[in-house]
């Protein structure tokens, strides 16, 4: 039962990170607390996963459950920093939190990001026309901001540094040094 | 001289499921099987070695892509032709209730070369609309693959719902489509008796059934 959470867990995690995000903007604006938070709402959704079997989920549609879980695990923080804090209490109104409470489904929609940029296009299919080892070292490094000690424990290589450079100067033949720095004007390349 | 190698069968783990189902399985049997595990990202905790993986957020650059069948089409397909899996033979282990997996019945097709014979065909009679290389025409396939459908982790209802939809789905596009009946089915097991044949491993097999 634990490992088929874990499972869940995983999905729900790909699925809606960024509504469960979005969830706690909407109660918590500093983003050092939204980071300590997202921390604490994680632990209590893998927590409510174990609490509840088969048959107790197939009420529910998966979104709908997620965003309940954490908009109460979110209100019940904020009650807790209401004690704890008298200058925070007089901020927070309390009955807007009860309504928030009985009123457990949400009526908005997940934003769908259907606009394809000619720019992600062709950084797609630049990218693509490396090899696979070039391309992920690139993805890692610029896409997903790991450093390069990260990087070399990754994939297992010494020096990723190296075949980071080697990497853009092939894609720099490729499209030419002007044409590739418009592309990927978003990231910080160093040359 | 006679090369007596024999060409192990392919195996491709898609999802956290089928991800979890491989970790438990036996390595002796495994070894007879050439595995690839494909992922979706990275948990940040994990920094799994294994060569067999392949996170899809690291083989394809997800720029403005999102955990969704749509954005998900283009890099798998990507992935599927970088495999070779139009030209080979296998079998794909998911469970039909994950993204991944969806989004991969998406993009598949049923003998695409026969249909670009047929579109040949007509097109020294009538004007046929090409279709542009820039366009997203993700289609792979999947004719020489089976699929092998694990019993359901996601167990919401909607999840539930998608899961069978998909699941006939990929009736249409692979060679077979096996699904996990209950929990009395052992991996160890049916992958022993894979390499006679998909259908004696079905039939051997406790708690499977064809689509």
């Amino acid at each position: 039962m634990e490992k088929r959470n874990t499972i869940v867990f995983k999905e729900l995690i790909h699925r809606f990170n960024k509504p469960i995000k979005r969830v706690i903007a909407k109660y918590f604006q500093n983003s050092m607390d939204q980071d300590d938070v997202y921390q604490d709402v994680m632990i209590h959704v893998f927590e409510q996963l174990n609490k509840i079997d088969g048959e107790g989920f197939s009420k529910w549609e998966a979104e709908s459950w997620i965003k309940v879980v954490v908009k109460n695990k979110c209100i019940s923080i904020l009650r807790v920093l209401q004690r704890v804090s008298s200058r925070e209490k007089s901020t927070v109104d309390d009955s807007h939190l009860d309504y928030e409470i009985s009123t457990s489904m949400f009526a908005e929609k997940p934003t769908v990001t259907t606009s394809r940029s000619v720019k992600k296009i062709k950084v797609e299919d630049l990218l693509m026309q490396l090899n696979e080892r070039d391309r992920q070292l690139i993805i890692l490094r610029f896409f997903k901001n790991k450093s390069i000690k990260e990087m070399d424990e990754i994939t297992r290589l010494n020096n990723t540094a190296v075949y980071i450079l080697r990497a853009i100067e092939k894609l720099k033949t490729i499209v030419g040094a002007d044409t590739f720095y418009t592309y990927f004007d978003d990231f910080e390349i160093e040359d | 001289m006679k090369n007596n190698t024999k060409i192990k069968e392919k195996i491709y783990w898609v999802g956290e499921h089928s991800h979890e189902v491989f970790k438990n399985t036996d390595q002796l049997i495994l070894n007879n099987f050439d595995n690839q595990v494909l992922l979706y990202s990275r948990i940040d905790s994990e920094f799994s070695l294994s060569a067999e993986i392949v996170y899809l957020d690291e083989f394809f650059p997800m720029k403005e892509r999102n955990y969704v069948i749509s954005d998900l089409q283009k890099p798998i397909s990507q992935f599927m032709k970088d495999r070779n899996i139009p030209f080979e033979k296998g079998l794909i282990i998911g469970d039909a209730s994950e993204i991944l997996v969806q989004a991969l019945i998406e993009v598949s097709t049923f003998e695409e070369s026969n249909l670009n014979r047929i579109k040949e065909t007509v097109s020294e009679f009538e004007v046929v609309h090409k279709i542009d290389p820039s366009d997203e025409f993700n289609m792979v396939d999947v004719s020489g693959f089976s699929m092998f459908f694990l019993k359901e982790a996601m167990p919401f209802k909607d999840s539930l719902i998608l899961s069978n939809q998909y699941k006939t789905k990929a009736t249409k596009t692979f060679h077979q489509v096996i699904s996990q009946k209950d929990s009395e089915f052992k991996m160890n097991e049916f992958l022993f008796h894979l390499e006679n044949g998909l259908d004696e491993a079905v039939v051997k097999s406790k708690g499977l059934e064809f689509c």
